[in-house]
């Protein structure tokens, strides 16, 4: 039992650690009516489109969908949940161009998919600015939201 | 018998000076006869959205505020997902740049959007969100701190075959303390009124 190593946890990246090209998906994650009325609570946007089945069921959508900043905090959180920046992010520093493609039914399945595109030093925050081409994707692989995020990463030495 | 000073002005009165009206009625300021007073009485006013049409390049909202708090960090994390320790480990946040735990970027902006609608300019209108662009995470929002947001108009372009317009918006959202702590800019798809 001495002999036995430590169950190894997810550790973060630093920004060295960081190349373009790089790439990595995520688990996915079932977007339930639970998910869009906590949101609607949370957020304090009750919009009917999201909430009202009714009034849903008249629009061009045809029934409720997912309220678009829920399906892009669902997204980081999942990449969060991937263990490659675990304590080593240090801000999230800013969204590019971000298209809200397609809705995202009730019952729908996301994952993303995120590839390094940019990496930049920052030394004077100590580590740099790492940019992903990030894309959402139902379980049709199709892309319903895609943009890019910069994180500021921590750096080894810092 | 002391009362606040701004209730004392207008039509407040307080009870232990009207000893004679024992019968408190709500309409005791109409003349006349009652029923014929409500039945003239004007519905209220829900909050209606904006057509396409309606958007002007430079016209401006500012909204109510909301105090961002412990709740709602914990409760962004356990919806999300995102139980990062910068927003969840009070001894960790405390080791890091900032000092202390800080919001989600995205619990902020998502609040953000929930403050514009509650505004009720796009209530019923808005067909979709479209885009986000340039947006910033400029300062860190600390639970207790109050945010509002700012919203201009700086585009609109029709697209008729979606049965409306894009309406670009310049969004800021500023703190208790009138600083910028997230910019950048909103495309919503907007009902046409022919639509």
């Amino acid at each position: 039992m001495n002999e036995g190593q430590p169950l190894a946890t997810g550790k973060g990246l630093y920004f060295e650690e960081f190349e373009p090209g790089q790439s990595i998906t995520s688990m996915g994650r079932t977007i339930t009516e639970a998910d869009v009325v906590g949101f609607a609570a949370l957020t304090g946007d009750w919009t009917t489109i999201h909430t009202d089945a009714e009034y849903a069921a008249r629009q061009p959508f045809g029934q409720r969908v997912a309220h678009g900043l829920l399906g892009l905090s669902v997204a980081s959180a999942l990449a969060t949940r991937l263990g490659f920046i675990e304590e080593t992010v240090l801000a999230f520093r800013e969204i590019g161009s971000w298209k809200f493609s397609l809705p995202i039914y009730f019952g729908d399945t996301i994952h993303m998919r995120a590839t390094v595109t940019e990496t930049k030093p920052m030394r004077r925050l100590g580590g740099g600015l790492v940019v992903f081409k990030v894309e959402i994707l139902n379980q049709d692989d199709k892309v319903v939201q895609r943009g890019t995020w910069s994180l500021l990463i921590k750096s080894r030495e810092a | 018998m002391p009362f606040p000073r701004d209730l004392s002005r207008g039509t407040y009165r307080p009870v232990l000076e009207t000893a004679e009206e024992t019968h408190y009625s709500p309409f005791a300021g109409i003349t006349g006869n009652k029923e014929e007073a409500m039945t003239e009485s004007k519905q209220l006013a829900p909050l209606t959205g904006m057509y396409f049409e309606e958007f002007e390049v430079g016209q401006s909202i500012s909204s109510m505020g909301r105090t961002i708090t412990e709740a709602d960090v914990v409760g962004f994390a356990a919806l999300s997902g995102d139980w990062n320790a910068m927003h969840t480990d009070a001894e960790y946040a405390a080791k890091h740049p900032f000092g202390q735990r800080v919001a989600h970027g995205l619990l902020c902006m998502s609040i953000a959007s929930g403050l514009a609608m509650r505004m009720g300019f796009l209530v019923e209108t808005a067909l979709a969100f479209r885009e986000i662009s340039d947006w910033k995470f400029s300062l860190p929002v600390y639970l207790g701190d109050t945010i509002h947001m700012r919203a201009t108009v700086t585009e609109t372009k029709a697209m008729s075959r979606l049965g409306g317009g894009l309406v670009k918006l310049k969004v800021e959202l500023l703190n208790q303390d009138d600083k910028v702590v997230q910019r950048g800019t909103w495309g919503v798809l907007v009902k046409g009124r022919d639509a």
